[in-house]
This record gives C-alpha cells, structure tokens and sequence, in this order.
C-alpha cells in the first residue's frame, strides 16, 4: 500500500492498494505534490515453501520455492497487515513523523 | 498456421465454438488489464461557495459549490477507469459514478473524468441555504492500462 498524506496536518489524503507496487504506481501521486508526502509499505517474503508445503530454508534455491510467506516491512507491520484485509479502518489514522524521521501511524483524535 | 490461446465454458467444443458467449478467453479478444486500485477523498467546505443567489422562495438562497480532486497516474494517455463513492452510512454500498442527486431546490453530482496524466474526481452541487459546515466523500477508483483512445 501507498498512502499518500498532507504534510502539515498528518491527515491521509488517497493510497494506491496493493502488496507490491509497479513502477507505473510508483509513478503515481493523490493531492498537491508541494502539499503532500507519500508513505510506501511494500510487503517481502519472509518464508518459503515447497510444492508439498514444507518450510524451506530461507536461502533455498529458487527452484525450490513454489510459494511464500509474505509481510509488510514497517515497524507497525501488524498494522499494516490489518488494512490490508480492512482498508476502511485507514480513515481512523493519521500519520506522523517518529523520533527516528520514519513515518508512523497513530489513531486520530475525537474520530 | 496462426497460434492463440482459447479457453471455452465447461459443455462447449473449443476448437469449433468461436461464440463469446460461450468463452471463458481467447487471445482474439482485447481484455481489460487491471493496473492500480486505491481510495481518496473530498472534503466541501461549504463556507467556500463560489455563488450565491435567491431561489425564488422567500428566505431561501442557493449556495453553489465546487470541488476536485486529482490522482496522478502519469500514464501518458487515457486508461480506462472507474470511479466509486462510498455510501457509507447510507446505503453501505461502493456506487459506481457518476452519482446524481436534486429536489425541488438542491442539486448535487460526483462525477470522475481522466486526461492523459490524471484522474479527477469532481462535486458540484447548488444546495438551498448550505453556506457553512463541511462534508467528506470517501472515495475509490480502478484505473486499467487499456488505452481509451481519447
């Protein structure tokens, strides 16, 4: 998911769904360019499996793999998994920038 | 001998049925190539208004309001798309737009259009006596990487 947020107020303006983004996404933009930033959470595999779906080692030979295991690579990843299955309850947050300069979410006030 | 690739509904001969009808798909038909899916939002701030004037009814005036959203898509051309808005609470459905409403003295519609680098989603409306206060609309739109052509 891309989310697309106003600089100043935190406040989401648009995403662009999905796990792994394109680069015609990536080309994308939702709101005024000067006004808006953007947050990118892609989601990696983190497990793989065979055709008997038997966990692999991580570093198994690509022809090995037949499925994976994937996660989305933010530090509020359970977030991020729980809009991906339900992206209405994104209007809920806003987003904010952390002690660290990463963009976090935080639930807004008297929603 | 030209190659393609056709797959027909379960009961029906594929190398003699050549009804669309009766296809599930075949490389001789263009189809739709999904490209993006997201959500934005339009928010009216009433006190905005870039018109006003009498309705014609005593202690009544029209306020008139307009308001557009973009969504970038950089394509260079014109995709095909779809545009929703979320009826929520109302009705709990996705409506696909363009959206109309009116009464006797109020009108308003939520309409989407693209051009070769964006998609607009665009309110209009002439509300009897709505100059302050504000509405959201949430919406959502699909955008394809078939070009329209236009």
């Amino acid at each position: 998911m891309i989310v697309f947020f106003n600089k100043t107020t935190g406040n989401i303006e648009g995403t662009i769904d999905g796990r792994v983004h394109t680069d015609d996404q990536l080309k994308m933009w939702i709101g005024d360019p000067a006004e808006t930033d953007r947050l990118v959470i892609n989601w990696e595999p983190v497990r793989y499996f065979n055709k008997a779906g038997e966990l692999l080692d991580f570093e198994a030979p690509m022809d090995e793999r037949y499925t994976a295991d994937y996660e989305p690579q933010h530090l509020q990843k359970e977030l991020w998994v729980l809009f991906d299955s339900h992206p209405r309850l994104l209007k809920d947050y806003e987003v904010f920038t952390g002690i660290s300069g990463d963009y976090l979410l935080r639930e807004k006030e008297n929603i | 001998m030209a190659y393609k690739v056709k797959l027909v509904k379960s009961g029906y001969n594929v190398l003699t049925d050549n009804d669309p009808d009766h296809i599930v798909f075949s490389s001789d038909y263009d189809t739709l190539k999904y490209s993006t899916f997201g959500s934005t939002q339009l928010t009216v701030n009433y006190g905005d208004y870039y018109h006003s004037e009498p309705s014609g009814f005593f202690g009544s005036d029209i306020y008139y309001h307009r308001k557009v959203v973009e969504v970038t898509h950089g394509l260079g051309y014109v995709p095909f798309f779809v545009g929703y808005f979320e009826d929520y609470p109302s009705s709990g459905q996705d409506v696909q737009l363009p959206v109309y409403a009116a009464d006797f003295l109020s009108f308003a519609a939520l309409q989407c259009y693209a051009d070769s680098n964006k998609l607009y989603f665009v309110y209009y409306a002439g509300l009897e006596n709505t100059s302050s206060g504000s509405v959201t609309y949430d919406l959502k739109y699909r955008i394809f990487k078939n070009d329209l052509g236009l």
